[in-house]
């Protein structure tokens, strides 16, 4: 009896394992935590190809792509979505993206086309940059630091919240700013700085805005590393739709660092064509143009609208730095784990 | 006779040690062989042969004239009573009893009407529905024995079945348990180290030592003639020596034997006598009563003496290492520790030990 | 007449699938990923790694290492203190609410850590109950947050479970006549304690200790959302340098090293249990030596005990309780309704679907292996069953992220399980196995031999006497096991939010989801799941409580 209750409840699990068998095809598309997209969209795509889609999410950015790698050759989706530029030589050295120049690249800007093997499509942009608290500063009577320099005075002592660079991709975009900023010599003296200046450093972005960051949540912090669009953000989740934003981003020239998501279609998948639509699709103006609220970054594509909101409180940074993708691709565990040494231990 | 058990030449290795050494014997129907011998003695693992929980390293087993080698332990009927009942606690005493028969495919009528005779037989009438872990001691190996029973096996076989019980209960246990093996007329291997028990229950007794078949036999037979040294020893004779180790005096009485022979003095054949002195070289004399004949004749030390009740038991020094136990009826006070009393033996109360062939 | 022979060969047939069954599972979702990831790791070791050097060659590693074991340390010691006032007031004495009292103190150990985390926060963090009512009464928040102490008290909070079963169980058997003879040989209460208890409860006080150093030794959850970036243990180190690092090489020397201190913790631990198992062969009525004195001493102890491990379940009660800054009872009345479009961030009672499923599928297939492990295992005449037991055992101690990586590495031959809810299910069964294996090994050891052998001369076959005798005997012990695998399953998070797909998330895997994502409702939302998952869990361990005293009754009248 026991073993028939056993094996029926296998069955069952099966059953739901692989539904995909029985039902049209699955399109499978894995990203990072921070994904997100409208469902009616969605099934517009499902409806127009008659297949299902299917999201696999994993982790952190640099989690999911790391994910993405170790599957290389055999790989669990057939679309992924959530390289940044940070991680982007990784990406292309494991060479797990089939390569596909999509038409609609012609409406994206030259500087968000980073690879030129189009094996990963730019879709995103957001500038990680310092968000303030208006109401605080204002009640202080403080100016906003002007720029990174400014938050090793002492009046900015126990202001700052910061993510690991080596569990969040904002962080590890802060950690490249400041490297751009004050030159591979001296980008750690300021770090040995910050941490004398008592910045605090938490493990994800999430925790550093919704829990440390005094206009999201009951923290201690008017000052946080979060994307240009933050202000935006506060203005479309707040109940009554305030006319300016509590926060605002500091924005000049040589403190941020401009983050660019791709996507690509993984080696090894059984749907190429498909996949391929699926980021024609993603790039095309009604995708785009749902990005800015679904996940508060720009879209890549300049054809796309951006909604109100996002027009009157989003901003960008003055002016991006000149660190490459493969200086960065070369550093990037050096300088985590000299940042690690200084900061933390 | 005719077998019903037979047993040829078993033999099992327990790793290095060999715990069977080429037992054989043979038990007829109806006939109740009980297997004596001291804790280690390689009793049970015959008794798990016989039952075909353990396979034999060599030799054979046949009931009824059929090999029981390849026949599995379920298959054999041969019922097997533990030491401690091994009752099933999840089942009632009706249907530990009745276990058996719904092994064999009985249907349940004929089932209830077996465990009630059955549990009538052991005198538990009533006790069907009990759980068995409300049982006393006697109780549960009464229940064991009518589940054993109940499927009538062609050989029961009992592992120290009162082992666990005291005294009293275990002398009543094994009398109703002598009625009804005898009643149902079934033939059975009983396993004690409890010489009383042995004696009591078994048609003939098998002493088992060290994985030895030392002697098999009626226990009057075996009362009366222990056979070896061994066995002897094992039947609690304290007085079993070599001939040579035997003040002169008392070596002559056992013929012309060799100095090797063993020999047995059993401690009720020993008699004391008050020491006359008298002046001279033969030293003391003993006054002889009238009318008895004593074998031989010496004096001795009282090194110890204890009653028990039922008995006196003295510990005679001879000097010269040699000490004898006596065993005397309480009529017969013996003398203080430490006096010197003079010590006869009985006719027929010694005899050599080793000329005896180990079974008939 | 060749029956022996046909039986001989069903036996061995049936011995073999016994260990055929736990071994392949245990060969094809333990041992195959975990030898891809170590291959993976030890290419990037040949081929020379620069971070291999960055690492071991600086005094990280040492530091590492050192910050692991001494975290570990301290909250086995700080647990000892904890538990063991609790363990001898429930084992010595009858009180009001004494069921109760050890139902509230064993819930935390079966809550996934993320919620314990959550409602140590929820407390003790810097918007917690307490710097609340200290702002309000001294004008200061007093508050804790990336600390070593937090760490600890939370570890504290979740191992009391282990002590106070372990030891408590264990003193309870300890005859009355024992401390009888200690008090008229002239000892008193406390020179009782240490010449009498303390020696009588060392083996069961070691063996509890080093099944907590274990958990905190190997301990994810609580450290990394309690202690912050900066605290490193060799477990979080692993999570790190794998996942988010990719530095597999590293990563996977970690894991080696883990591996093999885990391995060895365990084999001890094997030993020892084992060791007062056999030790004490008290009389096993645990009930009858309870005092009914009226002492205020151990019913004030058991009262602070159980409200210190009622707080942080309570303050998770509360917060889910207060929407904004008003009480409300929204958090539960919205638990049905999904919150977003749905494709994310599925609706509370979703969640709870599917854990109730993966726990009911899991908890089968733990079941299953860990009988088959058990049975096997528990035949006395199998040579180096030792060294087999701590192999099986052996999922218990392993850093959870190497063979979530080597899941995704190797699960896709011959199908592709990657993505699957198999996978969950295996991976939770896999976390199960262990303590099933564990409740049900002694279970069927302590069937008695000959309860088997006399069934057997009885006419009953084996397959019969399986049915009819052992298998009735252990079935308390097996529904045990089956509610153990059941809780475990539905507070496991690191497996779950490894392989899940979202729109099949689990009750922890969403309570995380929800704890991270924006909106004034999703964090009393979250604790209200995490209130639903105290629930469940608390009602299973009900049942598992009445089936232990079934089996407690059981085990005592066959001692009779």
């Amino acid at each position: 009896m026991v073993l028939y209750k056993i094996i029926s409840v296998l069955l069952l699990l099966c059953s739901m394992a692989f539904p995909a068998m029985a039902a049209d095809q699955v399109l499978r598309v894995m990203s990072h935590d921070s994904f997100s997209m409208d469902a009616a969209h969605v099934r517009a795509f499902e409806e127009a190809h008659g297949v299902k889609v299917r999201f696999l999410k994993a982790s952190g950015t640099g989690a999911a792509l790391n994910q993405a790698i170790l599957s290389r050759g055999k790989p669990m989706a057939d679309v992924f979505y959530g390289v940044d530029n940070t991680f982007m030589g990784r990406a292309l050295e494991a060479d797990i993206f089939l390569p596909h120049a999509s038409p609609l690249l012609e409406n994206v800007p030259d500087h968000l086309k980073l690879d030129p093997s189009f094996r990963l499509t730019p879709m995103a942009h957001g500038d990680i940059c310092i968000n303030y608290d208006k109401a605080w500063f204002a009640q202080k009577g403080l100016q906003p630091p002007a720029s990174l320099k400014d938050l090793l005075k002492p009046e900015y002592k126990g202001l700052l919240v910061v993510q690991n660079p080596a569990t969040s991709s904002p962080g590890l975009g802060f950690l490249l700013a400041t490297v751009d900023a004050f030159g591979e010599d001296g980008w750690l003296a300021f770090w040995e700085g910050l941490r004398k200046n008592d910045v605090r450093v938490v493990a994800s972005w999430k925790e550093a805005y919704w829990g440390h960051f005094t206009a999201a949540s009951k923290g201690k912090r008017p000052l946080v590393v979060s994307y240009g669009a933050s202000p935006a953000a506060e203005v479309h989740f707040a109940e009554n739709k305030p006319e300016k934003s509590p926060t605002a981003a500091i924005t000049a020239k040589g403190t941020g660092f401009r983050q660019v998501e791709f996507a690509g279609i993984l080696r090894g998948t059984a749907l190429p064509e498909l996949a391929a639509l699926w980021l024609d699709w993603m790039l095309d103006k009604p995708v785009q143009e749902a990005i800015p609220l679904s996940m508060f970054m720009f879209p890549a594509n300049e054809k796309a609208e951006l909604p109100e909101v996002f027009q009157r409180h989003a901003v960008k940074l003055e002016g991006t730095g000149g660190l490459s993708s493969e200086r960065i691709h070369a550093m990037r565990e050096v300088w985590m784990d000299s940042w690690t040494r200084a900061v933390l231990r | 006779m005719k077998c019903l058990l037979e047993v040829e030449n078993i033999e099992k290795w327990h790793g290095l040690l060999k715990t069977l050494d080429g037992i054989s014997l043979c038990l007829g129907e109806g006939e109740i062989l009980t297997l004596l011998g001291p804790s280690g003695g390689g009793k049970t693992t015959l008794l798990r042969i016989l039952a075909g929980l353990e396979a034999p390293d060599r030799g054979r087993v046949c009931l009824d004239g059929r090999d029981l080698a390849p026949v599995e332990p379920h298959r054999r009927g041969v019922g097997l009573v533990f030491q401690d009942a091994a009752l099933f606690p999840h089942l009632n005493v009706e249907a530990n009893v009745a276990f058996g028969l719904r092994m064999a495919g009985m249907k349940k009528r004929e089932r209830q009407h077996r465990v009630f005779e059955m549990l009538e037989l052991v005198g538990l009438s009533g006790l069907e529905k009990r759980r068995v872990d409300g049982l006393s001691g006697g109780e549960r190996q009464r229940v064991a024995l009518a589940r054993s029973l109940a499927p009538s096996p062609k050989l029961l076989l009992l592992d120290e079945p009162l082992g666990a019980l005291d005294r009293n209960l275990r002398e009543r246990l094994a009398r109703d348990l002598r009625t009804i093996l005898k009643k149902q007329q079934l033939t059975a291997v009983f396993v004690t180290h409890d010489q009383e028990e042995a004696f009591s229950l078994g048609d003939r007794i098998a002493v088992l030592l060290d994985g030895r078949l030392e002697r098999m036999d009626t226990p009057e037979a075996l009362s009366a003639y222990p056979g070896s040294p061994a066995v002897a020893r094992f039947l609690g004779e304290p007085n079993v020596f070599t001939l040579k180790d035997l003040p002169a005096a008392f070596r002559g009485l056992f013929g012309d034997s060799s100095e090797e022979t063993a020999v047995l003095i059993r401690p009720e054949g020993i008699v004391l006598r008050p020491l006359i002195p008298v002046d001279g070289e033969a030293g003391p004399f003993p006054v002889l009563a009238s009318g008895e004949k004593d074998a031989a004749f010496l004096s001795a030390h009282v090194k110890e003496r204890r009653f028990f009740g039922a008995f006196f038991r003295v510990e005679l020094d001879f000097g010269g290492g040699f000490v004898l136990t006596a065993r005397l009826p309480v009529s017969m006070v013996p003398p203080d520790e430490g006096a010197r009393v003079g010590v006869a033996l009985k006719e027929g109360m010694f005899f050599a030990l080793n000329d005896v062939q180990k079974d008939r | 007449m060749d029956t022996g022979g046909s039986a001989v060969r069903k036996a061995v047939f049936f011995k073999g699938l016994l260990f055929l069954i736990p071994a392949l599972f245990l060969a094809y979702f333990y041992f195959y990923p975990l030898l891809r990831m170590a291959g993976l790791g030890f290419s990037g070791i040949w081929a020379g790694d620069p971070g291999l050097a960055r690492f071991f060659g600086s005094r990280d590693f040492v530091s590492v290492l050192a910050f692991t074991f001494w975290q570990a340390l301290l909250s086995t010691l700080l647990t000892l203190v904890f538990a063991l006032p609790g363990a001898w007031v429930w084992a010595r004495f009858r009180f009001p609410g004494r069921g109760i009292f050890a139902l509230v103190v064993s819930l935390p150990f079966v809550l996934p850590a993320v919620v314990v985390a959550a409602a140590f926060l929820s407390l003790l963090g810097p918007s917690g109950i307490l710097a609340d009512l200290s702002s309000f009464l001294f004008g200061r928040p007093l508050y804790l947050e990336d600390s070593l102490i937090l760490v600890l008290l939370a570890h504290g909070f979740f191992n009391y479970a282990v002590v106070f079963r372990i030891v408590g169980g264990f003193w309870a058997r300890i005859p009355e006549s024992v401390w009888e003879a200690a008090r008229i040989l002239g000892a008193g209460s406390f020179r009782s304690f240490l010449h009498v208890a303390l020696p009588l409860l060392a083996p069961a006080l070691l063996s509890a200790s080093l099944l907590v150093f274990l958990f905190c030794f190997s301990s994810f959850g609580i450290i990394l959302m309690l202690g912050g970036p900066a605290m490193s243990t060799l477990e979080t180190e692993i999570y790190r340098r794998a996942m988010h690092l990719f530095q597999l090489p590293v990563a996977t020397l970690l894991a080696c090293v883990q591996l093999i201190l885990n391995f060895a913790v365990i084999f001890v631990q094997g030993r020892l249990e084992k060791r007062f198992q056999t030790a004490l062969a008290f009389s096993g009525k645990p009930e009858n030596s309870l005092s009914h004195g009226k002492k205020r001493l151990p019913v004030l102890l058991a009262l602070v005990s159980g409200t210190i491990m009622a707080l942080p379940l309570s303050a998770m009660v509360l917060a889910s309780l207060r929407v904004g800054d008003s009480w409300s009872l929204a958090a539960y009345t919205q638990l049905f309704r999904e919150s977003g479009d749905g494709l994310f961030l599925i609706s509370p009672a979703a969640a709870m679907g599917h854990s109730l499923i993966f726990a009911l599928a899991s908890m089968s297939v733990a079941l299953l292996t860990g009988l088959c492990a058990a049975a096997f295992l528990s035949r006395s005449d199998l040579r180096g069953k030792n060294l087999m037991e701590t192999f099986f055992m052996l999922p218990l101690a392993t850093s959870a992220v190497p063979l979530g990586l080597g899941f995704i590495l190797a699960l896709h031959w011959p199908i592709d399980l990657r993505g699957t809810p198999l996978l969950i299910v295996m991976a939770h069964s896999l976390v199960g196995f262990p303590f099933v294996m564990r409740v049900l090994l002694p279970a069927f050891r302590s069937v008695p031999k000959n309860l088997m052998e006399a069934a057997m001369t009885l006419g009953a076959s084996p397959a019969r006497t399986w049915r009819l005798v052992l298998f009735p005997l252990v079935l308390p012990a097996v529904g045990a096991a089956a509610i153990f695998a059941f809780t475990i399953s539905l507070g496991e998070f690191g497996a779950s939010l490894f392989a899940v797909r979202p729109e099949l998330a689990t009750l922890p895997v969403s309570i995380y989801r929800y704890l991270s994502h924006p909106g004034a409702l999703n964090y009393p939302k979250a604790m209200a799941m995490g209130v639903w998952l105290m629930v469940m869990t608390a009602g299973s361990f009900w049942l598992l409580s009445r089936l232990m005293g079934l089996m407690k009754t059981r085990s005592t009248q066959d001692e009779k």
